[in-house]
């Protein structure tokens, strides 16, 4: 085979496997971002949200100045993407949002856009980390994936470390200080263990149960398309 | 493109080395198999030297998209997303093509490992490049952990030399080896 055969087979290919590589994951962090903007301001300026949407579902996108971006999310199909393929519900939902953006980036109706995402962020969450929704809230949940920054990190964490995401300078004050250790991260907003008397020992068992479950979720519903059709050696 | 200038010894262990005064320049028809390319810093000013194909193999997606963005400007570089460990599908993409020099940048704890597996795809005549990261192996002292790492590397391969790439990266080892 010539040389430029080659270099041009490697690229279809690659870009196959990258579409296969980027997950769900990705979506349900950005509706959890979408809904924290939402509660932080009255009328956020979201430009920032449409570039990361942008950045999922058409990754190799040379021209990536605003003005492209904003058209290419409002004009184009985002069913045949490059990147994360979405199904029906996601797709309607994705143009109700773009749609109501105005030029600025400000929503026009943010009360009714902080209800849907709600709603969406909800359904999302519920189908496909069913098993982890059961035990807290799902905004909790995306919550905690967007700060570890994906499910296959989070899955394969132990337990202690999930019960202090989101507490990482108390745990560092109380390393290098000997101030008292932490109990609790993200898990502290879940009503389990707003409620409970013992806040410490809840949210052990609590962090013990996710882990589990965070693990059975990760590997049913998500695909590792790297680890396939090779076994690893030593690790 | 970025030009020569541009290229930072505080970014890539390849500049390093030969700021350090170790003659890796590629010749101008070789083949260079590179692991962990990342987003393809390195990898695009290699390009400039070689007329041969360059194949990068990259795990992370992120930073496979930066690469792909890359080959598809330049013409010569070809980029592979996979694990390094799975060489049968590296194997695959190469196409039987005579492989002159592997460098490899991995860092990870089964680094040496990698670096054997992958041996048996460079030709006979091939040189190997490897940057060595300890603090990825063990907590150690870094010149124990190299010490250990040399005893693996000289049951399968031939030294040619060795040296830290200190001021610019710290607990860093870089190697050029070649096949028994």
């Amino acid at each position: 085979m010539e040389n430029y055969e080659i270099v041009l087979w490697n690229i279809r290919q690659s870009k196959q496997r990258i579409k296969k590589a980027i997950l769900k994951d990705r979506i349900i962090i950005f509706f959890t971002r979408v809904i924290e903007d939402l509660k932080t301001y009255k009328n956020p300026n979201l430009y920032g949200r449409i570039k990361d949407i942008h950045h999922i579902l058409f990754p190799f996108d040379e021209d990536t100045t605003p003005k492209k971006v904003m058209e290419k999310m409002r004009f184009a199909s985002l069913k045949q993407s490059e990147g994360l393929m979405l199904d029906n519900h996601e797709n309607k939902y994705l143009k109700f949002f773009i749609e109501n953006i105005d030029k600025q980036g400000r929503c026009k109706n943010p009360e009714e856009m902080r209800k849907r995402t709600e709603e969406m962020q909800k359904i999302l969450v519920l189908k496909y980390l069913p098993n982890s929704a059961k035990l807290i809230e799902p905004f909790i949940l995306g919550k905690m994936i967007s700060s570890m920054g994906g499910i296959e990190r989070i899955a394969r964490k132990p337990s202690s470390t999930i019960q202090l995401i989101g507490a990482e300078k108390a745990l560092f004050r109380h390393m290098a200080r000997k101030t008292p250790s932490p109990k609790h991260g993200l898990l502290f907003y879940s009503t389990k263990i707003k409620d409970s008397k013992e806040k410490g020992k809840d949210s052990r068992a609590l962090a013990n149960k996710l882990a589990i479950a965070l693990r059975m979720d990760y590997y049913r519903n998500f695909p590792q398309p790297l680890s396939l059709g090779f076994s690893s050696s030593g690790q | 493109m970025k030009s020569k200038e541009n290229w930072n010894p505080n970014k890539s262990k390849w500049k390093a080395a030969l700021e350090k005064g170790l003659d890796i320049k590629p010749k101008e028809n070789d083949n260079i198999l590179y692991l962990g390319a990342s987003s393809g810093t390195t990898v695009g000013q290699i390009s400039n030297l070689t007329n041969g194909i360059i194949f990068a193999v990259e795990n992370s997606p992120d930073m496979a998209i930066e690469l792909v963005k890359l080959a598809e400007k330049k013409k010569n570089i070809a980029p592979i997303f996979s694990d390094a460990r799975n060489t049968e599908y590296i194997k695959k993409s190469i196409f039987g093509k005579e492989i002159n020099i592997l460098f490899q940048d991995i860092p990870s704890t089964d680094q040496v490992e990698i670096l054997i597996r992958n041996s048996e795809l460079l030709a006979k005549d091939g040189k190997i490049l490897f940057s060595l990261k300890t603090q990825s192996i063990s907590q150690q002292s870094p010149q124990i952990t190299c010490r250990e790492a040399e005893i693996k590397l000289n049951e399968k391969f031939k030294i040619l030399s060795k040296i830290s790439l200190e001021p610019y990266h710290k607990k860093h080892y870089f190697f050029v080896l070649k096949k028994k």
